[in-house]
């Protein structure tokens, strides 16, 4: 085996690495590609999955810091929607003694009472969701079942982000692919290593409020004219998620992972008076182990089609094969570059 | 004057099983040293009576599809390339074993031991054994077996752990015995003995283990 001189041979590199959202690569879906799994009627009390290609990509969840929307909520039970707004608070922000004071998420300068949350799944995100470069647009329609559809994205082009607890936080604004159509309007906020996104449900809802049988319809209700504005009732008829569920069921989302790889290249040279013999049994032949080809027996050649790196002790780490045996001899030298991305 | 051929290529690489539990484990991977290989290739398919002359002698192989590397890191790199300076080799020295490639464990009847095999490899060079020979003993699977040699001595996991437990020993012989009541099936297992610092052909060694956990199993010499 012959050594590395890492001065010369060996260059690493760390590159970023992005992909489309989906399953198979693709970076866009419409929404009629979406289907629902299936879900306990308990886990709908807390959230939809949806899915594409039968694999999980998002989950959908309404929240409200007072428990409107549940199924129950007095002093004595907490209800579904304030434990999934203060699940996911305390989990983005770091004043976590804020909720305490009745102050929860601060979009547009405003304590948002309640929000919707999309949750990217983990193993199409990758390491992270891709800032400056997705769209989700939400359908609906107006009170007046006028149909209407609300594209958002995030601010990363033009603005640095500010700090949650584990990373990045960019607002999200009206507009597509990192271009922002008009900074009025906050909608929510956008967490890319968490792969969340947070939308309040006041500034969606005067986008697209739908219908107003639409409000208190339920789940599963897909006759009227669906949108966002939430049905508040403590009731078990209440179905918040489902309507954030629906909105991007019908609307469509552009959407990339990103992922860090580093990359290490090992140049391995085989100089012209090295390798030209081969532990291989066929290099060789009969019980005295002669050179097989006696036109080799002054001019040997071998065939490099692997190459293997090694650790200090002797431990094979990577291999790499070469698509096509390369001839080596004593009039030939050879520079493979072998490539460790992990 | 002739042109010596400098080529690059560029070969994407895999992580070994090795490698993952090493990463597996925090540990960086520690590459310091490579090799060249040649497992795969026929060395029969030269052909230097080829019509096209001496260009295309070696065409039947470079002209084979090759496989795709796999994390296994006994598939590959099985044959090394060698040499450095070195002109004029007409032989190749390889290892033997004067009691054979195929050795069983036996059971000791009435009880839930076995016998050890002793392996003594030998290298010969040239139709000579050559002397003072260090040996890189590889065991492909030490669960329910134990080795020894020259001051070191290692214990494989138990028989039915679910994950193979490949060890290395290095020295000038191997003892290798079953783990005493471990053995519940008559199992072969491999044991590669190479040269410690290459330049000889290895040898595989089929090691038969007979049951040893209850103590009416079949005795020595039966299987």
């Amino acid at each position: 085996m012959k050594t590395f001189n890492f001065n010369e041979d060996v260059v690493s590199t760390n590159i970023v690495v992005t992909d489309g959202f989906f399953d198979g690569g693709a970076g866009t879906k419409a929404g009629s590609n979406y289907t629902t799994s299936s879900l306990s009627a308990a886990q709908k009390n807390y959230y939809y999955n949806v899915q594409f290609n039968s694999k999980d990509h998002f989950s959908c969840t309404y929240g409200h810091i007072g428990g409107s929307g549940s199924a129950e909520q007095s002093t004595t039970v907490e209800g579904t929607t304030q434990a999934v707004y203060k699940q996911f608070y305390n989990f983005t922000e770091n004043n976590r003694a804020s909720l305490k004071n009745g102050v929860g998420w601060i979009i547009n300068s405003v304590t948002q009472s309640d929000a919707y949350m999309i949750a990217a799944e983990r193993l199409q995100m990758k390491d992270r969701l891709n800032p400056g470069t997705w769209t989700i647009t939400l359908s609906g329609s107006t009170t007046a079942g006028v149909g209407a559809e609300l594209k958002l994205t995030d601010n990363s082009k033009t603005t640095d982000p500010t700090a949650a607890p584990f990373g990045e936080k960019y607002i999200i604004y009206s507009g597509s692919a990192g271009s922002v159509q008009a900074t009025g309007t906050e909608y929510g906020h956008f967490y890319p290593d968490a792969g969340l996104f947070i939308l309040s449900a006041a500034e969606v809802s005067g986008s697209l409020p739908g219908s107003s049988g639409w409000i208190q319809s339920g789940s599963g209700d897909v006759g009227k004219h669906n949108g966002l504005a939430p049905d508040t009732r403590v009731n078990s008829a209440a179905d918040n998620a489902w309507k954030i569920t629906r909105a991007l069921e019908q609307g469509s989302v552009t959407l990339r992972s990103e992922e860090n790889q580093y990359i290490y290249d090992y140049f391995c040279r085989a100089k012209a008076n090295e390798v030209n013999y081969s532990t291989n049994l066929t290099f060789w032949s009969g019980s005295d182990y002669i050179i097989r080809h006696s036109d080799m027996q002054n001019n040997p050649q071998t065939y490099i089609s692997e190459v293997g790196l090694y650790d200090g002790g002797g431990d094979l780490m990577a291999v790499g094969k070469l698509s096509a045996p390369l001839e080596k001899n004593f009039s030939s030298e050879a520079i493979i570059k072998v490539r460790l991305t992990y | 004057m002739g042109i010596l051929d400098n080529d690059t290529v560029i070969v994407d690489a895999i992580l070994t099983k090795l490698g993952r539990n090493k990463l597996r484990l925090g540990q960086s991977l520690g590459i310091t040293q490579y090799a060249f290989g040649d497992t795969g290739v026929d060395y029969t398919l030269y052909n230097p009576n080829h019509p096209s002359g001496s260009d295309s002698y070696g065409s039947a192989i470079t002209s084979l599809p090759m496989l795709e590397a796999v994390p296994d890191d006994d598939v590959f790199m099985r044959s090394k390339l060698y040499g450095i300076g070195q002109r004029g080799i007409q032989n190749f020295a390889f290892v033997d074993l004067p009691d054979g490639l195929t050795r069983t464990i036996y059971h000791i009847p009435d009880g839930i031991e076995s016998t050890p095999i002793e392996l003594k490899p030998r290298v010969y060079s040239a139709g000579k054994e050559t002397s003072a020979n260090n040996f890189r003993f590889t065991v492909l699977d030490m669960r329910g077996l134990m080795a020894k040699n020259e001051g070191s001595s290692v214990t494989g996991t138990a028989f039915n752990a679910a994950d193979i437990d490949k060890r290395q020993l290095v020295g000038t012989s191997l003892s290798l015995n079953a783990q005493g009541g471990q053995i519940s099936r008559n199992v072969t297992r491999t044991v590669n003995i190479e040269l410690a610092d290459g330049g000889a052909a290895p040898v595989q060694v089929a090691v038969t283990v007979q049951k040893n956990t209850a103590v009416d199993d079949p005795g020595a010499g039966s299987s």
